[in-house]
């Protein structure tokens, strides 16, 4: 045996040449986390992409990736986002793991998309609207009139409040044409053949 | 892929796609000649056109107008203006039922008709103004056609010339039961088609011309190869549905596929419904915009079924009294024909320009449908899909509302054509599911897009408003090194003097407390 001709005991051998595996592939690790590092949490981006982004502050966060920065990192309840309703809970409690709950009254409730107007004749150009919009969406500049990019708006209703002459309104986004579609049919329940003479008795 | 099979019609052989053959019932309307509706007291004039696109009303309540002339103009590039369908008085702008799956309302003109029916001076163009093409498109746009087979696209659109073509192709397959407007057209008014033919084929110089006509309408044919002076092919299509929808007329007469994705003017076809041809041919050398259609009355409830001339924005009641509908005995009124025709919720909606058929039917006639049973996978809807998808696959997958899966099964080349629920021994409105399907992955997609916007728009603004502190902060500390460099050297000497003055007067004030508090 080769170990024993260069007369050193083979357990201190094993124990020596463990260690510097060790050591090594602990240096690859440790190099590993500097140059690879995720700069951002992957967790949040995921659940951001489900937020609907509207910007709101409804859940009690300064916007949509402050609570899904809450969610990944507090444990936070995954039911305060009205705006993202029924699905938006669903799919969070399905990437998250957790139980599909009912929407959190106090935060509000699930409405349909509204964008804001502004009444142009009512708006004497304080830009406290401009500065309360999230997403930039209010076009205008001191003492000149105010209007809304419906394009852009998100419908938070941020630039509500702040309004001193209370010109701004939200309408429905959709009006009902526009919003109405198909529905999936409702069949009456899937009834084999030869039970159709019952189920008309039971019903 | 090979999109259909082959079959032959008097020796000559053509290329068909899957299809149904459902009982017809054209005979009950196709027998008698055009007749006029007449003037209603009223008229509904919708603001809103071709897939909701808007119009501005250019009219105010109370004023008078004249028949053709312009009633609303377009907010949107694709809009096409309204013209008044006669003369009148604008009694009212109001929120109206329209004819819509949805039995929605949406603002309209109610126009009163005096009956006078008289007109502004038609503007037809002159022989040399047709060849000019822009002029020429955009006439069809001041008139406001749109497509009168069925989905109402702006026809302007369709034409402007985007490639060479190669061929142009007119519908006049008519293959939905109870329809006959267009083989009445075809019948009476040849030579309008075969005049709107000659125009279009003038500026978009098409390499080939054919007109697809089903083999049951042998009057029709016989009047378009009588009145056809300008040289063009006639072909003879088997009678089976849906072989008058766009793509599959398209591939039995040019053998070319449009394949998913693609418009048929991207394989250099363009194809028209006759009754659009003829109404090219009336806005541009008679001048009159389109503002009546040819309708079929249709239905066991009707006693005078047949084809009206009914100008845009007669209510369907009044066109059902006409041909003597006895409207007690209607169960269900349909707008469109029996395959993909929607159901009224109302009978005072208007009629509008893509309504091409009325069906006043009783119970007899369509009875409530079955219940649905459970899919047996028996695979005959696959077997008449003309799109070749698989039916029954997506409907397991819409039920799930898989929309992965739905998209991957090419939900969205679907045509709704309804051939799958015809023949399903199930009775599963399949037609149904997919339509729910489809605008359900639409929305979603709306709403992602939206989302990604949003996000976008909000990140820069936060960058925006940090940006704005930084630099705010920076002029503040700037200033404030200035104005310490302005004090010169004696001025600080005075205050370090002022310090030192307030030091000792505190200490002294201290001491002063403490020994009063020894006392």
């Amino acid at each position: 045996m080769i170990v024993i001709q260069f007369g050193i005991s083979p357990i201190i051998m094993v124990v020596v040449s463990t260690a510097g595996l060790g050591i090594f592939f602990g240096a690859l690790l440790g190099y590993a986390v500097v140059a690879f590092r995720v700069k951002k949490n992957p967790l949040v981006e995921q659940i951001n992409a489900i937020l609907p982004q509207t910007q709101c502050g409804q859940c009690g966060y300064p916007g949509c990736r402050p609570y899904a920065e809450a969610l990944a990192n507090n444990d936070e309840a995954i039911n305060k986002c009205p705006p993202g309703g029924e699905a938006g809970i669903r799919a969070l409690a399905a990437l998250l793991d957790k139980d599909v709950e009912t929407l959190d009254a106090e935060h509000g409730e699930e409405k349909p998309l509204m964008v804001a107007y502004i009444r142009e004749d009512e708006c004497i150009g304080c830009t406290k609207c401009i500065q309360a919009c999230p997403v930039d969406a209010i076009l205008g500049a001191a003492k000149l009139m105010h209007t809304v990019i419906s394009e852009e708006c998100t419908g938070c209703d941020l630039c509500v409040d702040p309004c001193p002459v209370d010109c701004i309104e939200m309408r429905p986004a959709y009006n009902e044409l526009t919003a109405w579609q198909w529905k999936t049919p409702q069949l009456p329940g899937h009834i084999i053949a030869t039970d159709i003479g019952q189920s008309a008795t039971t019903s | 892929m090979i999109w259909g099979s082959q079959r032959r019609i008097n020796g000559v052989p053509i290329m068909v796609t899957p299809g149904i053959h459902p009982p017809l019932h054209k005979d009950e309307t196709r027998l008698t000649p055009i007749r006029p509706a007449g003037l209603p007291p009223r008229l509904i004039l919708p603001l809103n056109q071709y897939d909701m696109t808007s119009t501005a009303s250019q009219v105010t309540i109370g004023q008078k107008v004249l028949k053709w002339e312009y009633l609303a103009t377009p907010n949107t590039k694709i809009g096409l203006p309204l013209c008044s369908p006669t003369s009148g008085t604008v009694i009212d702008i109001v929120e109206h039922a329209i004819a819509h799956p949805s039995g929605h309302s949406t603002p309209c003109i109610v126009l009163e008709c005096d009956g006078e029916d008289s007109a502004i001076d038609p503007t037809p163009l002159t022989d040399s103004q047709q060849d000019d093409p822009q002029r020429v498109i955009e006439h069809i746009r001041q008139a406001g056609i749109v497509g009168m087979g069925g989905a109402g696209f702006p026809t302007p659109l369709k034409m402007l010339p985007r490639r060479e073509l190669d061929y142009f192709i007119i519908n006049g397959a008519e293959c939905e039961p109870y329809i006959t407007a267009d083989e009445a057209l075809m019948r009476e008014r040849a030579q309008q088609i075969m005049a709107g033919i000659a125009i279009v084929a003038r500026i978009l110089r098409p390499q080939k011309i054919i007109v697809g006509i089903e083999d049951n309408k042998p009057q029709a044919i016989s009047a378009m190869h009588a009145a056809n002076d300008i040289n063009v092919e006639i072909v003879i299509l088997p009678t089976q549905y849906p072989a008058g929808s766009e793509r599959q007329i398209i591939y039995s007469l040019t053998k070319r596929e449009v394949v998913s994705g693609k418009l048929p003017i991207d394989c250099g076809v363009l194809c028209h419904s006759v009754a659009t041809l003829a109404a090219i041919h009336r806005a541009v050398q008679l001048g009159e915009p389109l503002t009546e259609r040819i309708v079929t009355i249709a239905g066991g409830t009707v006693a005078q079924a047949g084809n009206y001339d009914v100008h845009y924005g007669t209510p369907v009641d009044y066109v059902l009294t006409v041909a003597q509908c006895d409207r007690k005995r209607i169960t269900r009124l349909i707008s469109g024909g029996a395959m993909m025709g929607f159901t009224l919720h109302n009978d005072r909606v208007p009629i509008l320009k893509t309504t091409n058929c009325i069906i006043a039917a009783d119970k007899a006639e369509m009875p409530a449908p079955p219940p649905p049973q459970p899919c047996i996978r028996c695979g005959i809807c696959a077997e008449v899909c003309p799109v070749h998808l698989s039916p029954q696959q997506l409907f397991w997958y819409a039920q799930s509302q898989n929309d992965e899966e739905l998209e991957r099964h090419s939900l969205f080349d679907c045509i709704e054509c309804g051939a799958c629920a015809y023949v399903c021994p199930s009775k599963i409105p399949l037609v149904q599911y997919y339509r729910a399907a489809k605008a359900g992955i639409k929305r979603k997609k709306n709403n992602a897009r939206k989302a990604e916007q949003s996000r976008r728009r909000f990140e820069f603004h936060q960058q925006r408003i940090q940006l704005l502190t930084e630099q705010r902060d920076k002029e503040r500390q700037e200033r404030r090194r200035s104005r310490m460099k302005e004090i010169s050297s004696t001025d600080q000497d005075l205050l370090t003097q002022a310090i030192q003055r307030t030091q000792t007067k505190k200490t002294s004030a201290e001491r002063n407390a403490q020994d009063e508090v020894c006392d």
